[in-house]
């Protein structure tokens, strides 16, 4: 196995983006630690995939929904990096993880509401504070947005305020990080062909028609657009680029 | 090996500072690159000789963009010597601080000439050699555009109109999937900001307090952006503004 010099954190990397994103980073010699919510059988074979190129990689369970079990997650990650990296540091997260909600604003419940909020915000916070500890100086957040954040579809209103609430965090922790060069920046995904929303984007013929024709580069995001644009966050490339938002959306043309 | 093997790139205004930071960077990744410059050919030679020295290819070839008929002679040569163009970097520019009572047509006119009118020549003449594969349009900006600062007026009112540009363009060429982004640097240590007298400034050391990474921007930050947009690794990115400040420019 090859001494990787670096080592990401991706939440939520058993399948889509956070798949791809992991398998990419994998690929320019970083190593990375996964975390699944649920799904282990999966997040186990992105592991396996990722230790057949000569990489390391594990997989931890995390729910970025409960933030009382953060310290357990960390000092079980302080382990894994002492044991099988050598380090009590690693250098890039990746706040990946999250869920989907269509819901027409009126009908949207509070308890929809708190469980994004949750999950998608809350979580992502505190995670990121509590990662601060052992995040390398020098080292790089990338925080999973998405383009609804900016432009409104119907049905969306709960999911969008709170990746609007990340797109601020990220100018913020932009600024107070700066002083250790940790950049934070966040990618903010168009609509892909992924499980996100129940498949739609994947599965729904007529919905991926509609996206193709309001897409400049004529068709659908596959989970593939998005892993080479965090990789490169998470390189020497971008020691420049601090604050920035990204969308990776093929262009939409509306 | 890099990730432009076997891409043609065009690099205007590419004699010294950014540009030439970025002609060196793409042929570094690989890229055959043509150095344009309008005046100081001494510089572009340099540039080409350093791509050389370093088992690269690169011609130097002098036009004015905001010249049409230079324009079609920069892209003839471009054709001539390396049969096609693959990415166009729209570096080229000029800026004039001046406060609003001096602005005058003709310093609205060489910035509007160059920044604007000189990238819509060179976009119009990139079409035209772009293969069926499509294109990847670079428009350097400036963090400018986004935050204009005082006696600024002028040129990042040019710089805004770049932005526009690519926006638009990013709409009306998608469906030939020629992607086309701007590449925003802030404030950037280079032989323009040397003469403009900012380096050694307290307006330096302003800038740098401003900026979360603490120092001021090297041309090759710049650079290695601009490799990642001319290659596939942003393949699904059109349209967008990204900026290369070390966050002085937040989104």
């Amino acid at each position: 196995m090859s001494v990787s010099k670096t080592v990401a954190l991706v939440t939520g990397g058993s399948r889509g983006l956070g798949r791809d994103i992991a398998l990419r980073l994998a690929a320019q010699g970083t190593a990375v630690i996964i975390t699944y919510n649920t799904r282990r059988e999966e997040a186990l074979e992105v592991v396996e995939q990722i230790k057949q190129t000569g990489v390391h990689a594990v997989a931890l369970q995390l729910s970025t929904e409960h933030t009382a079990a953060f310290p357990e997650f960390f000092a079980t990650l302080a382990d894994i990096l002492h044991a099988d990296f050598q380090t009590d540091r690693f250098d890039y997260l990746i706040n990946n993880a999250g869920i989907g909600l269509h819901m027409a604003f009126e009908n949207t419940t509070e308890a929809q509401f708190d469980l994004l909020l949750n999950v998608l915000f809350k979580g992502v916070y505190f995670f990121t504070q509590q990662a601060l500890h052992y995040l390398r100086d020098g080292g790089a957040i990338v925080n999973l947005s998405s383009r609804l954040a900016q432009s409104g579809v119907p049905g969306y209103s709960a999911y969008a305020s709170m990746k609007g609430a990340v797109e601020t965090l990220t100018r913020y922790q932009a600024k107070e990080l700066g002083p250790r060069r940790i950049r934070v920046n966040a990618v903010a995904p168009g609509p892909t062909a992924t499980d996100f929303g129940g498949g739609i984007v994947k599965d729904n013929a007529q919905f991926r028609a509609n996206v193709t024709a309001l897409t400049a580069l004529g068709r659908v995001g596959e989970a593939e657009d998005i892993g080479g644009v965090v990789a490169f966050l998470c390189s020497d490339a971008a020691r420049w680029v601090t604050a920035q938002r990204i969308e990776v959306s093929g262009g939409m043309n509306i | 090996m890099g990730k432009l093997n076997n891409k043609v790139a065009l690099v205007t205004g590419a004699s010294k500072g950014i540009g030439a930071a970025i002609a060196k960077h793409l042929a570094a990744e690989g890229a055959k690159v043509v150095v344009n410059y309008a005046s100081d050919k001494e510089g572009a030679e340099k540039v080409v000789k350093a791509v050389t020295d370093n088992g690269g290819t690169a011609i130097a070839v002098q036009a004015n963009v905001a010249n049409e008929a230079d324009v079609n002679r920069l892209f003839d040569e471009t054709k001539n010597a390396f049969g096609g163009l693959d990415v166009l970097i729209n570096n080229a520019g000029i800026y004039q601080y001046e406060p609003i009572e001096q602005v005058s047509a003709n310093s609205f006119h060489q910035q509007f000439n160059i920044n604007v009118w000189g990238s819509i020549l060179t976009i119009q003449a990139s079409l035209k050699l772009f293969g069926e594969k499509g294109g990847n349009i670079i428009n350097v900006s400036s963090a400018a555009s986004k935050m204009p600062m005082t006696t600024g007026s002028v040129y990042s009112a040019s710089k805004a109109a770049l932005d526009a540009i690519t926006v638009a363009l990013s709409k009306e060429l998608g469906a030939r999937n020629i992607r086309i982004n701007s590449l925003l640097p802030g404030s950037t240590d280079t032989e323009g900001t040397h003469t403009s007298g900012v380096m050694g400034s307290d307006f330096e050391k302003v800038l740098v307090a401003n900026t979360p990474l603490g120092r001021m921007g090297q041309p090759e930050d710049i650079a290695k952006v601009a490799a990642f947009l001319a290659s596939d690794d942003s393949a699904w990115i059109t349209g967008e503004l990204l900026a290369a400040s070390g966050g002085i420019y937040g989104f």
